[in-house]
């Protein structure tokens, strides 16, 4: 199961939020259900980019891990995904909106087996936002979870 | 020679917890001790970040692995190169039992990249990494 840590080593430059180190710790001693879900503060109804990254290790694959969801929360009530990309261990497989309005991202791998990655977060800095991880969860839901 | 820079570390993600830097072209290897004992029972995520002007790329390369108890080796190992200006050449066990990694570039001219850290498995969850002695030379093998 997923087990959650304090967001910690937040690092700010100018007025804006531009790169939070470590928003959230995500470790597992099951290898499946295969998909991890990751619920967001930033809501639909603020205009917001940010790109978010997985890094770290996947014991399960012997890989490392590198993937990052890049995301543009509209203003007037939806997201939408601006590219993901997934290098290694772990792949970036969606961006959507939770139902009660906040940008959720959603990570895939066939076996999570002692996977731990931390997330980071890169902020556009003209729509600058402190963002922070409100919930995780790993199941089996290849769709919207949150 | 690796400096340790200021301490701002905390928690799984240990960033910028080392750097590295040579004006030296050659020898082509470079060796760092890390502080991980062998049969610790941690798992971990090492980079190198930076820029090589001796190749004129950037530099992003990662070395993954278990320091395993059971068999006092680091198993499961990986080495990957995002980018290409230096490549993650080894893990390997110093003569007293600590996790050792190794680079190559075919030329480290004004070589200087960052050593990051993801420890963030649930084995070796938030061990504090050092960086205990860094060597640029010409060993492809072991050299601690």
């Amino acid at each position: 199961m997923a087990t959650f840590t304090t967001p910690t080593n937040v690092r700010t430059a100018g007025s804006g939020w531009y790169a939070q180190y470590q928003l959230y710790n995500f470790y597992t001693g099951s290898s499946s259900p295969y998909y991890v879900h990751f619920k967001t503060n930033v809501s639909a109804s603020t205009e917001k980019i940010f790109m978010l990254e997985a890094i770290g290790y996947n014991y399960s694959s012997y890989v490392p891990i590198r993937c990052a969801w890049g995301i543009y929360t509209t203003g007037s009530g939806s997201v939408t995904s601006k590219g993901m990309q997934s290098i290694s261990g772990l792949t970036a497989d969606g961006i959507y909106m939770s139902t009660d309005g906040y940008a959720c991202i959603r990570a895939y791998s066939s076996g999570l087996y002692y996977a731990g990655f931390v997330l980071n977060g890169h902020v556009n800095p003209n729509y600058s936002v402190n963002i922070s991880i409100t919930a995780a969860s790993q199941n089996s839901t290849s769709g919207n979870y949150y | 020679m690796a400096n340790v820079l200021s301490d701002t570390r905390i928690g799984v993600m240990q960033h910028a917890f080392s750097s590295f830097s040579t004006g030296s072209g050659s020898p082509y290897y470079i060796h760092f001790k890390t502080n991980i004992p062998v049969s610790s029972n941690t798992m971990f995520y090492i980079e190198a970040e930076g820029y090589n002007y001796g190749t004129a790329l950037p530099v992003l390369c990662a070395w993954t692995g278990y320091a395993y108890a059971g068999t006092g080796t680091v198993i499961s190992t990986s080495l990957t190169n995002f980018y290409s200006g230096m490549s993650a050449d080894g893990i390997y066990a110093s003569t007293d039992s600590y996790v050792c990694i190794r680079a190559y570039a075919g030329s480290h001219y004004y070589n200087g990249f960052v050593l990051n850290s993801v420890m963030g498995n649930p084995t070796g969850l938030s061990f504090r990494i050092v960086i205990s002695a860094s060597s640029q030379n010409s060993t492809s093998g072991n050299y601690y």
